[in-house]
């Protein structure tokens, strides 16, 4: 019997199905984590062609590799690291740093939001996220916008947890500061 | 066989879709067990004749070095198209064992009934080396049947503990 989409096990039986070599649950997979890994190469990289680029190289990389991961439970940090990775080539391939700000996708954001004005109040803080420095945005995103805890974090971007914790630390400072300066969304 | 429930059709973005059927195609894979498979009997049958046929000239040792050069190319390639490129999922992975133990227990067989019943000296040799083979296709089925349960009984114990 499958198991119902919301257990916390949902992702390791998916992979494990993954790795028996099933077509249903890499359809399943793709459908659960393309649209939140999206989302991350796009803080990424800031712009959409780039990030769909970033994210098909991702599913390709996962497509290629999944039958290695050792830990079928840890596979929303191990897809997150193989964004990142993909991201980090793209970038280093480009010379360059990911824009200061982003163009923004209020389509998205208003689908996400009930009322209108909670998808402007979306914007704004996508506004404000979009200007961190790249580390901290990426730490920012990762841990509430993705739900990561902070010890997935950490095996995502390849540093230690304090690592983490004083990126989080600084990206809410900065974003206070913000705020302060800009006004806070609702 | 237990999967998970099928996802709407417009969940998957029409790139990804062709991305997955480009690379899951089955096609391509068996293509690259099938060089791997044809390529180590071709090296196999070339290096037993080599080294049961006496006195053979330079040149035709050259030839035979050169074939058995190729040969091996091909096996590298396809192992690497199968490890990195067209990647062996767990159940594919102990089909492409059986298949590899089956193929070497008839090279095996028939090289000793050759040497056995047509008087071949070469069968002798030829069926030792296959008898390796097959005992490292049997090595490679026992580990391909123990990943292949291990993951069965992780995502039985997933399903179990969920009544």
């Amino acid at each position: 019997m499958p198991l119902p989409t919301d257990d916390p096990r949902y992702d390791e039986w998916l992979a494990l199905g993954c790795q028996l070599g099933e077509r249903a649950a890499f359809d399943a997979l793709i459908a659960r984590w393309h649209g939140p890994l999206r989302g991350y190469a796009r803080r990424l990289c800031g712009d959409d062609d780039g990030a769909d680029e970033i994210v098909q190289d991702t599913w390709l990389r996962v497509l290629r590799g999944i039958a290695g991961l050792r830990e079928p439970a840890r596979l929303r940090p191990w897809l997150f690291g193989i964004a990142r990775r993909a991201g980090m080539d793209r970038l280093r391939g480009r010379y360059a740093e990911p824009a200061a700000e982003a163009a923004l996708d209020p389509d998205t954001l208003a689908l996400e939001a009930a009322e209108p004005d909670r998808a402007l109040d979306l914007l704004r803080l996508q506004r404000h996220i979009d200007r961190l420095p790249p580390p901290e945005r990426e730490a920012l995103s990762l841990h509430y916008l993705q739900g990561l805890s902070l010890e997935e974090i950490a095996q995502v971007i390849e540093r230690p947890q304090g690592t983490v914790k004083s990126r989080l630390f600084r990206a809410r400072a900065l974003l206070r500061r913000q705020f302060d300066r800009e006004g806070e969304p609702r | 066989m237990n999967r998970p429930p099928p996802s709407p059709a417009d969940a998957v973005p029409a790139a990804l879709r062709d991305l997955l059927e480009r690379e899951l195609t089955p096609g391509a894979r068996w293509a690259h067990v099938a060089l791997l498979l044809l390529a180590a009997g071709a090296s196999v049958a070339l290096a037993s004749l080599w080294m049961t046929e006496p006195a053979l000239p330079a040149r035709t040792q050259a030839a035979f070095a050169v074939l058995l050069a190729i040969n091996l190319g091909w096996c590298g390639y396809a192992q690497w198209a199968l490890r990195y490129r067209r990647v062996l999922y767990a159940r594919h992975r102990l089909l492409a064992a059986r298949l590899a133990l089956a193929f070497c227990a008839v090279y095996s067989l028939g090289a000793f009934a050759l040497a056995a019943f047509a008087g071949v000296a070469a069968g002798w040799p030829a069926g030792a080396l296959g008898l390796v083979m097959s005992a490292a296709a049997m090595a490679m089925h026992v580990r391909a049947d123990r990943y292949y349960a291990g993951l069965q009984r992780r995502r039985e114990a997933l399903e179990r503990a969920l009544d």
